[in-house]
């Protein structure tokens, strides 16, 4: 079993089938096109997309009703088809989909999460794309309550 | 910022060879006709708050600051332990 070598959650046993693809990287990360999802029991629902290639790179993570419940992925039909999406778009445990915020944390500002361009997984494919949504009434800088004031996730 | 106002069928020049057309005005929202050379990269506003958040959000994860965060976020239940050895892949 291959083992990656990470910098912030130090080595990590995984599968040749865990990796994720991204075809077409993140924005702004658009080399990094391989990330495993990993989660600690004592940290859910927080989840960590690690890249397999730079191992000082990593995000946080939500699924995006961990943040608003009732959310609604709006995610454009190239961005569902680059994940071999067939189904409806929907985010959601029972639409089979993955759909993730990306957590943004600044010094002396609450974290926010980025609701506006989540990333969304196809686990029957293993690919990912960051849907950049145009047509979506979230924010890019959604901010996070501490202390769940978004119905407890916290 | 140069501010002008276009009607719908109006356009503005930018340079040589950019032409930027309101082809639409309507309920809150604008249809732009955008004609450029080929070289020229065109992208919605929204992929560049997604590379800026992305690029800030990476900055974010060092073990330190990850192990503060998880504290605070989980009024102390993230120990640093589990940071370093639960971690594994999510099926």
């Amino acid at each position: 079993m291959p083992v990656l070598k990470t910098k912030n959650f130090g080595p990590i046993e995984y599968e040749a089938e865990d990796v994720i693809e991204f075809p077409r990287g993140l924005p702004a990360f658009e080399e990094e096109r391989r990330f495993l999802l990993v989660e600690g029991p004592a940290e859910r629902p927080v989840v960590f997309l690690q890249s397999v290639e730079r191992e000082e790179l990593a995000f946080i993570c939500l699924p995006v009703r961990a943040v608003v419940p009732d959310y609604r992925l709006a995610a454009s039909p190239e961005d569902l088809e680059e994940v071999g999406w067939k189904g409806e778009a929907e985010a959601g445990s029972e639409s089979g989909l993955l759909c993730l915020a990306i957590v943004t944390v600044r010094e002396g500002e609450a974290p926010t999460a980025n609701l506006m361009a989540p990333v969304v997984i196809n686990p029957e494919t293993r690919r990912g794309v960051q849907a950049i949504q145009t047509e979506t009434p979230y924010s890019h800088r959604h901010p996070l309550g501490v202390g769940g004031e978004e119905g407890g996730c916290w | 910022m140069l501010v002008i106002r276009r009607r719908a069928g109006e356009a503005v020049l930018i340079g040589d060879g950019i032409e930027v057309r309101v082809l639409e005005a309507a309920g809150g929202r604008v249809t732009l006709g955008i004609t450029a050379p080929r070289e020229v990269l065109i992208l919605r506003e929204e992929i560049r708050l997604a590379a800026e958040e992305n690029a800030a959000a990476a900055r974010a994860v060092t073990p330190e600051r990850l192990r503060s965060i998880l504290e605070r976020w989980r009024g102390g239940a993230g120990s640093s332990s589990s940071v370093s050895k639960i971690f594994r892949p999510l099926r």
